[in-house]
């Protein structure tokens, strides 16, 4: 039965979408404001968005959210509402840090940019309590193209009237020009194909079951070859999403071509959103087939963190480490949903849930947000400040290269502790927010059964320290030289970008010292 | 309720001026604020731990303040808590910690008022985080938080002692006191980790029907006994004390005297259920701190900078409050480290008055101020007379007592070294209050003139305390559960005698007809030998030589390992993840038709896994 | 209209197959930008076949509207991917995939 059928019933509960309302009313107002203010700066709406991500931000801790509403097709619990809080977060750090940036790359431009950013909160937020294959598609979708453009987003496409240098601007060097457009076009190449497979292998879902609700699938489903096929394609879509290994070609290319608070954004919420909807389909009608899933899910995890952990070591700029280490952190991530499956047999009661395991990619998934988000806002503050040592006058803009971390400790010492404290994060040291993390998930997975898994993850992990101890050792222990041997300059940081890091910084170094309270909200929201 | 906030009150006040301090700078290179905040800080603090302490003593039974915060939870189990816990033991020593911090903080007003605006605002910070971390230590509901802000406490004094940090001496003091203490604090960790293992949990009552068993429970207090060694600085770790005084002399008043080197009592008072069921460590406790308090009392008196006289000084009061302690008597200890921390907190102060009077630590430059400083010359001879023990004062009750428990126990031999140590005491002291204020003024001494009011007023609050603080010795002991009257005892009067003597005899020796030279010159021939033995040289010899060369061995052995070995494995693992990771780089071609291959290579091996598990 | 049952069914999802293999080969092989949207195009199709089948197979509307979501979902990305493509050209002058190969390693 379809929601369409059902007319006025159908509105029963709407008012659990209520955050997804806001955030569809505001980013299509931002439109209106947008095409209806004259030409020039329009960082005003960048304000716009951040107060409407706030107050959508504070509405999932005001309103009650849970219930159900679509006549079954949508269901806010613990699990949707933790994720809502995820995205709605990183959208909103995504643009407190990026409001400096995005008024540079293109001040007129601005407004499109927050608009696609909500829209792709939206699909995020609908993805979270999604129940059924179409609303599961469309909002996936929803939240996917935005990303594609906004990839894309400020090079020369920002200029579409333009030939050539404009007169009077001082022209982005040709990485700033030219990359964005390469970036955009291979995180939608790879993005495109995988989400067409992904469909393809949920056409055969929906042929197999005979409807499009996840509470009838969960009884229809049987087993059987196509079936097999189909939980493959899911994986292999999703897993485009979350960059788990092979899957993950895009990650470098578009972390180093696009723009910097963007990749901020990209490289949690839609990676936060793709756990979402593994976890509503895996768990849900899929998890008669656990058998067959958690043994994808074991080769994605040793596929990422080799690839993850071995490629990010060689790598001199800062955002393709970032890129490949994100890979090996999706691992830790996977052997989290893993945790939360591989007893599905054993304990069906439950909607075939270790609950444990889902606190634990809950609490993996907020961990992460905070210290990658938190890096790659360090890495746009010192590249913004603006220095190449021996290059070109015109590619001297935003390097991302290591060497510019070279002495950061005597340059800024605030943004050199808060850089060391978000590295120290994503390494897993004591006592960062990053460490319980990967305690809880390593523990959880134990107890699910997989020690193997947990001593490869440990010992790779620890060998992926190299990789984040490396930046480490270039803030403090590196003279602040450049390698043509001039002085590197001071760098300052101001407005939201200096906001966001101390925001993130204090919450890796609170939730570390304190992970209590956090990691009970992360236990309840999964249903504990 | 109310104690609850107050509570936390008192904790955390002094964390947000910290905080505060060292985030927004502005704030901080600004003396006069960061004083203004870092002392009102302070003060919020000290008016909620007297309130709570007197609704605790005093015959007043308030319930125990008791809030804990689920720091690692473990499942169904929580592994370990933080949070705020007063009792009738903690309390006490919260308004110790408190006052003598804030006495300290406003002195250092005057003291360091010609120091940069810059050096000021970061002494005063440094001096937020401190209170905050001994705060912590004293309120810690268990062993963990304690020994979390122990190591905090470690590190403001580093930061504090090292404060001239221009100057080569005071940071190698510094490092030296944070190696020592380290090394021993090792204990303190090991320590936890037995307990851990052995109760499975971090708190000083150890659960009725989980008895410790002997063995465990001597592993365990052993080796915190070890942490205590160092931080207490009893002998032979005793070492890193005198050093530190290279640091700004109120920061010895606070750290060196009241607090810090106390915390390794508190740590013994806190702990005591687990110490005693250790007899084993109760009788070295006995034995080493007696010795310790001979043994510094006899260096004491050699020594010619006020600050290192207050220091052994020091040293060997620490020995007597261990000595109690081990005696089984926990009151007796504890109220000697109260009354110990008001009259030595202040003699410290009034010492750094001396020499912010005469630009010198050396008594030799001293001589005379009794005409010139009289306010600091009567709180100089009221401390002196507190620490040695001059009836009706705080330090009589407090050392009487402990003489009492050791004859109470049986120790005969380390009540001879305690009594012994106590006319010892009473002799260097006056020996410091004649040559510094009386006889004929030196050089220096000429131009002297009196400290200023923010300087001389918490030293007058200190003093009162000296003078008075016998009084709550009623009050302690009905902390613990007993009623004690204070009676004369003989072995009181003995050791009344032997002070009364100690005095008389450096009011002879030292009197300014008699004194022919000042100094060590006074010292004949087998003195000298006896001064050469027991002065800390040879230990620091010892310490220097077998210590250092051992450690410079081993390291050098390591260094080689590493170097030849270590090295030489990472390299090569390194050499082969780099050439492995370079070739997996050629992977990542670029082209982006080679991306879509890895989807479908990837697409094709997940099915094929999927069909084969099937 | 011929009712579709198992037989017919399953002639419809080798052709749905089909499809989709032919759209991939064209995804991989092609090097022009606009024939891998157009191979991309193939592959959508071939869901879209598969919805159909199956919801004539079941009865009921849910086949169908899920098609007309999918058609309207591939509309919309290859809008995005042919703006893309414009882009690709705006920049290097060619819409040939080589000429966004620039990062890598």
């Amino acid at each position: 039965m379809s929601a369409v059928a059902n007319g006025f019933a159908a509105l029963d509960g709407i008012e659990i979408l209520a955050v997804d309302g806001l955030l569809a009313v505001s980013a299509l107002g931002l439109l209106l404001v947008d095409v209806a203010m004259p030409a020039g700066n329009k960082r005003v709406i960048g304000y716009g968005a951040l107060l409407l991500l706030g107050l959508a931000f504070a509405a999932t801790f005001t309103l009650d959210l849970t219930g159900t509403a679509l006549s079954g097709a949508y269901v806010g619990d613990g699990f949707a509402i933790w994720c809502k809080r995820i995205f709605i977060g990183a959208g909103f750090f995504g643009v407190l840090g990026g409001l400096d940036s995005t008024a540079r790359i293109g001040p007129r431009r601005q407004g499109e940019y927050y608009q696609l950013l909500l829209m792709s909160v939206l699909g995020m937020t609908l993805l979270a309590g999604a129940r059924d294959l179409i609303l599961l598609m469309v909002s996936f979708e929803l939240m996917s193209l935005p990303l594609y453009a906004m990839a894309a987003w400020g090079g020369i496409g920002n200029y579409p009237e333009q030939k050539g240098p404009i007169p009077g601007m001082t022209m982005p060097s040709k990485r700033r020009w030219h990359r964005p457009a390469e970036a955009g076009l291979k995180l939608y190449l790879v993005g495109a194909v995988s989400t067409v497979v992904a469909l393809y292998g949920i056409s055969l879902v929906f042929g197999l079951g005979g409807s499009t609700r996840f509470a009838v699938l969960a009884t229809t489903l049987t087993g059987g070859p196509l079936l097999t096929l189909a939980v493959a394609m899911i994986v292999a879509g999703f897993a485009f999403k979350i960059g788990a290994a092979p899957f993950h070609m895009w990650v470098p290319d578009t972390y180093e071509g696009a723009s910097t608070p963007f990749v901020a954004f990209l490289s949690v919420a839609p990676k936060a959103a793709g756990f979402a909807a593994l976890v509503q389909l895996l768990l849900g009608p899929l998890a008669g087939m656990a058998a067959t899933w958690t043994t994808l899910v074991v080769v994605l995890i040793v596929v990422s963190l080799l690839v993850g952990n071995l490629m990010a070591v060689p790598q001199q700029n800062i955002k393709r480490m970032l890129g490949f280490s994100g890979v090996a952190q999706m691992g830790f991530g996977l052997m989290a949903l893993l945790a939360a499956g591989s007893v599905t047999a054993h304990d069906v009661a439950s909607r075939g849930v270790r609950p444990e395991g889902l606190a634990t990619l809950l609490f993996f998934l907020a961990a992460y947000m905070v210290a990658n988000m938190g890096a790659f806002f360090t890495v746009e503050a010192v590249a913004a400040a603006g220095y190449t040592p021996g290059k070109p006058a015109d590619e001297r803009d935003d390097d991302d290269t290591l060497p510019t971390f070279a002495g950061l400790h005597s340059r800024s010492p605030a943004l050199a502790l808060a850089g060391l404290l978000f590295v120290l994060s994503l390494g897993g040291i004591p006592f960062a927010v990053g460490f319980w993390a990967k305690v809880w998930v390593l523990l959880s997975l134990w107890a699910a059964g997989f020690g193997w898994l947990v001593v490869m993850a440990a010992a790779l992990s620890a060998a992926g320290l190299f990789y984040y101890l490396q930046v480490a050792r270039s803030m403090y222990m590196k003279a602040p030289v450049g390698a043509d041997g001039t002085t590197l300059p001071a760098v300052k940081v101001g407005g939201g970008l200096l906001l966001a890091i101390v925001l993130l910084a204090l919450l890796t170094m609170g939730v570390g010292l304190f992970p209590g309270p956090v990691m009970e909200a992360a236990r309840i929201a999964a249903g504990l | 309720m109310t104690h609850d906030l107050l509570a936390l009150l008192a904790l955390l006040s002094p964390l947000v001026a910290a905080v505060v301090l060292f985030i927004i700078a502005p704030l901080r290179v600004r003396g006069a604020v960061s004083a203004a905040l870092t002392i009102g800080a302070t003060s919020v603090s000290l008016v909620a731990s007297v309130l709570l302490a007197a609704a605790r003593m005093f015959g007043a039974t308030a319930p125990n303040v008791d809030l804990q915060l689920a720091w690692l939870p473990g499942g169904a189990q929580t592994l370990a808590t933080v949070g705020v816990y007063v009792d009738p033991v903690a309390a006490p020593m919260m308004v110790v910690v408190a006052l003598v911090a804030l006495c300290v903080q406003v002195y250092s007003v005057g003291y360091l008022g010609h120091e940069p605006s810059r050096d000021r605002g970061r002494y005063f910070a440094y001096h937020a985080l401190f209170a905050f971390s001994m705060l912590g230590l004293v309120m810690a509901p268990n062993l963990l938080q304690l020994f979390v802000c122990w190591e905090l406490v470690g590190l403001a004094s580093y930061l504090l002692i090292g404060y001239y940090w221009t100057k080569p001496s005071a940071g190698q003091a510094a490092l030296k006191a944070f190696w020592v203490t380290k090394f021993a604090d090792m204990g303190l960790m090991l320590g936890l980790m037995v307990l851990y293992v052995k109760t499975g949990g971090f708190d000083w009552n150890v659960p009725v029907g989980q008895a410790l068993m002997t063995a465990d429970a001597e592993t365990i207090a052993g080796l915190f006994f070890l942490a205590v060694v160092g931080k207490s600085a009893q002998f032979p770790m005793h070492i890193w004390l005198p050093d530190a005084m290279e640091g700004p002399t109120p920061v010895s008043a606070l750290l060196h005297a009241a607090t810090m080197v106390a915390a390794g009592v508190y740590l013994i008072v806190r702990a005591y259920p687990i110490f005693m069921l250790a007899p084993t460590v109760l009788t070295v406790m006995v034995y080493l701190g007696a010795f310790t308090a001979l043994f510094a009392a006899v260096v004491a008196v050699f020594q010619d900078d006020i600050k290192k006289v207050l220091a052994f000084s020091t040293c060997s009061q620490l020995g007597y409050m261990v000595a109690a302690l081990g005696t089984g008597s926990m009151v007796s200890g504890y109220f000697h480290l109260t009354t110990h921390a008001f009259f030595k907190a202040l003699l410290f102060l009034t010492a750094g008055s001396l020499i912010h009077a005469v630009h010198s630590n050396s008594l030799h430059d001293m001589g005379g101020l009794w005409a010139k400083m009289k306010p600091t010359g009567i709180l100089l001879i009221i401390g002196s007379l507190a620490l040695a023990g001059f009836p009706m004062t705080a330090g009589f009750f407090s050392k009487d007592l402990i003489l009492e428990e050791l004859l109470h126990a049986g120790h005969y031999l380390p009540l001879g070294a305690a009594i012994l140590a106590a006319g010892l005491t009473a002799f260097y002291m006056t020996r410091v209050v004649m040559l510094s204020l009386f006889g004929a003024p030196s050089e220096a001494a000429e131009h002297a003139h009196e400290s200023p009011a923010v300087m001389l007023a918490p030293m007058v609050l200190l003093a009162v305390l000296a003078l008075a603080g016998g009084l709550l010795h009623g009050d302690f002991a009905r902390m613990a559960g007993v009623e004690a009257a204070f009676h004369v005892t003989p072995v009181g009067v003995v050791a009344t005698l032997v002070g009364f003597s100690g005095i008389g005899l450096g009011l002879w020796r030292f009197s300014p007809g008699r004194r022919t030279a000042i100094g060590t010159q006074w010292v004949s021939a087998p003195m000298r030998l006896l001064t050469w033995l027991t002065a800390s040289k040879p230990v620091d010899v010892f310490f220097a030589g077998f210590y250092r060369q051992a450690m410079l061995r081993a390291a050098a052995g390591i260094a080689w390992f590493d170097r030849y070995i270590i090295d030489a494995l990472i390299n090569l693992s390194g050499w082969a993840v780099l050439r492995g990771a370079e070739r997996f780089r050629e992977l990542q071609t670029g082209q982006p038709t080679d991306y879509v291959y890895a989807v479908v290579g990837g697409l094709i091996v997940l099915t094929a896994m999927g069909v084969f598990t099937a | 209209m011929i009712p579709v049952n198992g037989e017919v069914l399953q002639l419809l999802l080798i052709l749905g197959a089909g499809l989709f293999a032919l759209g991939l080969y064209g995804v991989l092989t092609r090097k022009n930008t606009i024939g891998l949207l157009i191979g991309l195009e193939l592959m959508a199709n071939a869901v879209n076949l598969n919805l159909v089948a199956f919801g004539r197979y079941h009865g009921g509307t849910d086949g169908q509207v899920f098609t007309l979501f999918t058609i309207a979902l591939t509309v919309a990305e290859v809008a995005v991917g042919l703006a893309l493509v414009i882009l690709l050209h705006r920049s290097r002058r060619s819409t040939d995939l080589d000429a966004a190969a620039d990062l890598h390693g």
